[in-house]
C-alpha cells in the first residue's frame, strides 16, 4: 500500500511559516503617569478618519520628551477616532473625540478617566463658568449648552450647520459657522445667538488680540474660487477694522489663528507661518516656511512664547512637531501621534 | 422602486423564449464551438499561462458569495473588507483597487467617478470563468452554453446574521442560438458580534445588506460563419453603513445600481474576421447621512461601441486591428455641473506560434486619447513555451490609469492638471502539469511593476486634492502547488498557495515623510494558503486555512493589523437522481472565532456559517 506522501507537505508548510514570520508586537504594559502643572504639554494626535487611532501625548518641560499613546496606556482602551480638540479647565481635561461622537472627560494628573458625554459630532468645548460651557457640532445643526457637574447638554442654541471654533469676549461668544458668510455672536446670559457678523465664506480660525478685537479667518470660496480673507473686528460694533486679503488660494492645510502671550502679535497658519503685529498694514512674508511640511496644529506656549507646530506629513503616519522661538529659530522637534492637530498647556 | 422592477423584467424576459423552448425540449443541450470573441480583452479563451484562471463552476457550491470572496483566495490578492455586505476593493500585488481592472464582455467596469471596482456588487453565480492577468486586469467571462451545462440550477442560502438568499438559472441551447439566464437575491442584518478590548460588546448596528441582480445571455449563430452575441446585467444593493469600531452609531446608507447591455457581431470572411459590439454601461450612486446632513448623488452613463479586424496574414501569423470609441456622461451633486469623457482608443496586436505550437507570442500596442489628449502609449509582449509537462511564460507590459472624473472635477478639490499613473512591469512564470501523478501541478511566478505619477489625495485647505506624487515599486513572488489522489471510493486533494509581495515607495516630497522604501499600507508581504479536501463516496469534506502577514496601516509602520490565520470548514453531500442532482452543504467560516479586521477599524465577524443547497435539472 502506498504510504500518503507527507514529504509533500513539508514545503507548503514552510510557506505558512513564513507567512506568520510576521511576529505580533508584545502588549505595551500600562503605565502610570502623572503630570503636573507647568511642566509640559499634552498634544492632541488627531489619528486617521475611521481608523480609532487619535491619542494624546505629552511633552515634558523637563526631559525635553515626548510620550505618546498615553489615554489607551492609563485607560486600557482607545481614545476613539478623531481627536478634535482638548479644553482644560480645572484639573479636568474635555478631549473632544469627533468621530466617537464622545467627550472624554480626564484627570489631568493623571490622565485616567472620569466619565464621557455624548454629542453627534463635536468639535470644540468653550467654558463659560465653572457651570457650563458650550460644544459646537459638525452634524447637529446647534450648538449644546453643558451642565459641567451633570456632565450632559441642558439646552441648545439652534444654528444652521457645522458650527467650529468659539473665543469669548466679555459677556459674548463669537462662533464661526463653516462654509457659509457668518460669525454668531451668542449672549452667555440667555445662551441665544443674538446677532451676527458677514465676512467671506467659510470662517473657521478664532482668536482675540489684547485690544479684545476679533480675528477671523476666512478660507477659500470653492464656488466662484476668491482667495480668503483674514479679517480684524471690532467685537462691540461688529465692523471690520482691517481685511487682509490672500493672494491665492493656497492655504495650507487647516487654518490656525494664534496670538503671542501679550497679545500683540498674532501667528497664522496657512501653509507656511506668519507673525504679524496686530496693526500690521498687510500680511507679511512667512515667518517659518512650510518647505513642503503639512504645518497643522499650533499653539503658543503662554509662559515662553515659543510656538508649537504639528507637522501631518500625509496625515497616514506619525507626524513631527516642531518647537519655535518668537524669533523664528527652531528649539527642538519631535516626533508625535498621527496628525498632531493641538496643544494643551497645563 | 417600478423602474429597478421593470429593469428585472427587461433582463428575465429576454430569456422567455428559452423557457418555453425548455419546456419542449430540456436535455438537448448541444456541443457549440467555442468562439473567440476577445477583441479588445485583456485575455480570452486564448489567455497565456501566466493568467490566473479561476473556473467559478468547478467551486461547489459558489452559493451566494460575490467575486470579492473567490479572488481573495487566489495569490497576490488582498481584499480590503469594510464588513459584511459593505464595500469590497482588491489589491492585486501591491497596486490599489482603482488599479485594478474589472472588464466584462471586453467592457471596464471601474467605476468612471472614483476607478473603483466594487467586487460586493458582483455575485460568483453569474460568472463562469474569471481571468487575472499579470498586470492586475480581471475579466468577468460569461460563457456560451455547453454541453453537459445543467438546463436548470437554483439555490438557496441562510446562514448567521439573517442571511438568506436564492439564485436560479436556466439554460438552452440550439443549433442556432443559446442563452443562460440567473437571477439572484440575497439579504442579511450583519448584526454580528463586535467584541474587542477596549469596546464595548454590542451587536453590529446598522448594517443590513441586500441585493437583487439579474443577468441574461443570448446568442445567434445564423451560420456557421457568424454569431450575434446580446449580454444585459442588471443589479441592485440597498447596504447600511455601520459605524466604526470607535463610533458610537452610524445613520449611514448607500444604495447603488448597475445597468448594463452589451452587444455584439462577429463575422467570419476568409482570412478575416470582422468583431463590432456596442454597450451602454450606467450605474446610480447614493449616499446619505442624516447625523451629518450629508445626501450625495451621483450617475454616470458610458456608451461605447468598437470594432475589429482580425487577418490571418499566414499560417501562423495573425494581424489585429481595432478601434473603441467611448462618451462617458456623470451628473454629480459633488460637481458643479454635469461632466463628460470621450475616449479614442487604437489597437493592434500579432500573435504568432511555432509550427510544432511550442512556442507562442504575442504583441499588443495601444494608444488613447482622451478629451484630445494623448494618453501614455500601452503595450504588452507575452512569450510562452511548452515543453512536456513544463510550461514557461514572459509578460512585458507598459501600462497607464487614467485618473477618474472625481480626480479631475470633484469639488472642490478635483485637480485637473492631474496626469495619468503610467507602469510597467514584468512577470515570469514557469507551470507544471502533471494531472496523473499525486503531485498534480506545481507553480512558480516572479513579478515587477514601477508605478510613476502615482496619485494620492491630500489635504489642501479645508479640502482635499489629489495629486501625482508617488513612485511605487511591487516586486515579488508566487508560488502554488496541488497534489491529490483519487481511488474508487475515497479521494483526497489539497492546494497550497503562497506569496510574497514588496510595494515599496520610492519618492516623496516631504522631508519628514517616513513612508519612503516602506511597504504600501494594506499590502501584506506574506499570504499563504491551504486547502484540503476528502471525499468519501458523496460526502465531501474541506478545511481551508489562510494566513496573512501583518498589513501595515500607517505610512510610517508605527501602527498594523495583526497577523491573522483564519481557518474554514466546508461539508457537502451529494445526490443525483436521474437528471436531478442536489447538493447539500454546511459552510463554517472563521471556525478559531478570531477577531480580525483587513480595514483598520472596520470590524468582521467571528465564527459563523451557511447552510444551503443547490440543485441541478440536466
Amino acid at each position: 500500500m502506498q504510504r500518503f506522501p507527507f514529504w509533500l507537505i513539508a514545503f507548503p508548510l514552510s510557506l505558512f511559516a513564513l507567512a506568520s514570520c510576521d511576529k505580533e508586537d508584545a502588549p505595551v504594559p500600562p503605565v502610570t503617569a502623572q503630570f503636573q502643572p507647568g511642566k509640559g504639554v499634552f498634544v492632541t494626535n488627531e489619528g486617521t478618519f475611521g481608523a480609532g487611532n487619535a491619542e494624546i501625548g505629552y511633552y515634558d518641560f523637563d526631559q525635553l520628551a515626548y510620550a505618546g499613546g498615553l489615554f489607551q496606556q492609563i485607560n486600557g482602551r482607545p481614545l476613539g477616532d478623531v481627536a478634535q480638540s482638548m479644553t482644560l479647565i480645572g484639573d479636568e481635561g474635555f478631549i473632544v473625540v469627533n468621530n466617537a461622537s464622545t467627550i472624554e472627560i480626564v484627570d489631568l494628573s493623571d490622565l485616567s478617566s472620569s466619565g464621557q458625554m455624548g454629542f453627534p459630532s463635536p468639535r470644540y468645548l468653550l467654558p463659560i463658568d465653572d457651570q457650563k460651557a458650550y460644544v459646537t457640532d459638525l452634524s447637529a445643526s446647534a450648538i449644546f449648552v453643558v451642565d459641567l457637574e451633570a456632565r450632559e447638554a441642558s439646552s441648545t442654541i439652534p444654528t444652521q450647520g457645522w458650527t467650529e471654533e468659539m473665543v469669548r469676549i466679555g459677556d459674548e461668544v463669537f462662533v464661526s459657522q463653516r462654509f457659509t458668510e457668518w460669525v454668531y455672536v451668542i449672549d452667555t446670559q440667555s445662551d441665544q445667538i443674538t446677532d451676527s457678523i458677514q465676512l467671506k465664506i467659510d470662517p473657521s480660525a478664532l482668536a482675540v488680540d489684547q485690544e479684545q478685537k476679533l480675528w477671523v479667518f476666512c478660507g477659500t470660496d470653492y464656488n466662484t474660487f476668491e482667495p480668503g480673507s483674514l479679517y480684524r473686528i471690532d467685537p462691540a460694533s461688529r465692523q471690520i477694522l482691517k481685511e487682509y486679503p490672500f493672494d491665492d488660494l493656497d492655504i495650507g492645510v487647516w487654518p490656525r489663528l494664534k496670538t503671542t502671550p501679550a497679545g500683540d502679535s498674532l501667528y497664522v497658519n496657512m501653509g507656511d507661518l506668519l507673525k504679524m503685529p496686530i496693526d500690521a498694514a498687510e500680511l507679511p512674508a512667512p515667518w517659518v516656511e512650510a518647505g513642503g511640511r503639512m504645518f497643522y496644529g499650533m499653539e503658543v506656549d503662554p509662559m515662553t512664547g515659543w510656538v508649537y507646530v504639528g507637522d501631518a506629513i500625509d496625515f497616514q503616519q506619525r507626524g513631527q512637531v516642531y518647537i519655535y522661538r518668537p524669533d523664528g529659530s527652531l528649539v527642538q522637534s519631535f516626533q508625535a501621534g498621527v496628525s498632531p492637530n493641538g496643544f494643551w498647556f497645563y | 422602486m417600478w423602474r429597478s422592477a421593470g429593469l428585472v423584467f427587461f433582463c428575465v424576459s429576454g430569456a422567455l423564449p428559452g423557457l418555453f423552448a425548455q419546456k419542449a425540449k430540456v436535455d438537448t443541450v448541444l456541443q457549440i464551438r467555442e468562439v473567440t470573441v476577445s477583441a479588445g480583452r485583456l485575455a480570452g479563451a486564448e489567455a497565456p499561462a501566466l493568467y490566473q484562471i479561476i473556473d467559478t463552476n468547478e467551486l461547489r457550491p459558489p452559493g451566494m458569495r460575490q467575486l470579492a470572496q473567490l479572488l481573495a483566495g487566489g495569490s497576490g490578492w488582498y481584499l480590503k473588507n469594510y464588513g459584511p455586505g459593505g464595500v469590497q476593493s482588491p489589491s492585486f500585488r501591491g497596486g490599489n483597487s482603482a488599479q485594478t481592472s474589472l472588464q466584462w464582455a471586453g467592457w471596464e467596469l471601474n467605476s468612471p467617478l472614483t476607478g473603483q471596482a466594487d467586487l460586493s456588487t458582483i455575485p460568483a453565480a453569474f460568472i463562469d470563468r474569471v481571468a487575472v492577468s499579470p498586470a492586475g486586469a480581471v475579466e468577468l467571462q460569461q460563457l456560451p452554453v455547453q454541453a453537459g451545462d445543467p438546463a436548470f440550477t437554483f439555490s438557496q442560502e441562510f446562514g448567521s446574521f439573517g442571511l438568506a438568499g436564492f439564485s436560479g438559472a436556466w439554460k438552452t441551447g440550439r443549433p442556432h442560438w443559446d442563452q443562460s439566464t440567473s437571477v439572484l437575491w440575497q439579504g442579511a442584518r450583519n448584526d454580528f458580534l463586535v467584541d474587542y478590548p477596549g469596546v464595548t460588546p454590542r451587536r453590529q448596528p446598522h448594517a443590513a445588506f441586500r441585493q437583487t441582480a439579474c443577468t441574461h445571455r443570448q446568442r445567434w449563430r445564423p451560420s456557421p460563419r457568424s454569431e450575434w452575441t446580446l449580454l444585459s446585467w442588471f443589479a441592485d444593493q440597498q447596504r447600511q453603513t455601520p459605524p466604526t469600531l470607535l463610533q458610537q452609531r452610524s445613520a449611514a446608507e448607500q444604495a447603488d445600481r448597475q445597468y448594463r447591455i452589451s452587444a455584439e457581431t462577429l463575422r467570419s470572411m476568409g482570412v478575416f474576421t470582422g468583431q463590432a459590439a456596442v454597450a451602454w454601461l450606467g450605474e446610480e450612486f447614493h449616499y446619505a447621512d442624516s447625523l451629518i446632513d450629508l445626501d450625495s448623488r451621483s450617475r454616470t452613463d458610458q456608451w461605447r461601441a468598437r470594432a475589429s479586424l482580425q487577418w490571418g496574414l499566414a499560417p501562423r501569423h495573425e494581424l489585429r486591428g481595432g478601434l473603441e470609441g467611448g462618451y462617458t456622461r456623470a451628473h454629480s451633486t459633488e460637481y458643479f455641473q454635469a461632466t463628460d469623457r470621450r475616449q479614442l482608443t487604437a489597437r493592434l496586436r500579432y500573435h504568432w506560434h511555432s509550427s510544432d505550437g511550442f512556442w507562442n507570442l504575442r504583441a499588443t500596442g495601444k494608444q488613447e486619447w482622451v478629451d484630445g489628449r494623448a494618453m501614455p502609449a500601452g503595450a504588452d509582449l507575452t512569450l510562452n513555451t511548452q515543453r512536456f509537462n513544463h510550461t514557461w511564460s514572459l509578460y512585458l507590459f507598459r501600462a497607464y490609469r487614467l485618473p477618474t472624473l472625481n480626480d479631475w472635477y470633484w469639488s472642490p478639490g478635483g485637480n485637473p492638471e492631474l496626469e495619468a499613473e503610467t507602469s510597467w512591469g514584468a512577470s515570469l512564470g514557469w507551470h507544471y502539469r502533471r494531472p496523473a501523478s499525486i503531485w498534480q501541478t506545481a507553480r512558480l511566478e516572479l513579478f515587477h511593476r514601477m508605478t510613476d505619477d502615482w496619485i494620492i489625495w491630500l489635504p489642501a485647505g479645508s479640502i482635499w486634492t489629489p495629486e501625482n506624487l508617488r513612485q511605487v515599486w511591487s516586486r515579488g513572488l508566487e508560488a502554488g502547488l496541488t497534489f491529490g489522489r483519487e481511488t474508487t471510493h475515497w479521494s483526497w486533494q489539497s492546494q497550497w498557495r503562497y506569496s510574497l509581495i514588496l510595494a515599496t515607495n520610492r519618492q516623496t516630497e516631504h522631508p519628514n515623510d517616513a513612508s519612503l522604501h516602506k511597504q504600501l499600507i494594506y499590502v501584506p508581504r506574506h499570504r499563504a494558503q491551504a486547502d484540503l479536501t476528502l471525499g468519501f463516496g458523496q460526502w465531501s469534506l474541506s478545511g481551508a486555512a489562510g494566513a496573512t502577514g501583518r498589513v501595515y496601516t500607517l505610512n510610517d509602520h508605527s501602527a498594523h493589523l495583526p497577523p491573522t490565520l483564519l481557518f474554514d470548514l466546508d461539508l457537502q453531500y451529494r445526490q443525483k437522481r436521474g437528471k436531478l442532482q442536489g447538493q447539500f452543504y454546511l459552510q463554517l467560516f472563521n471556525l478559531f472565532d478570531q477577531h480580525f479586521q483587513t480595514v483598520a477599524g472596520y470590524p468582521l465577524p467571528g465564527r459563523h456559517f451557511r447552510l444551503g443547497w443547490h440543485w441541478q435539472i440536466r
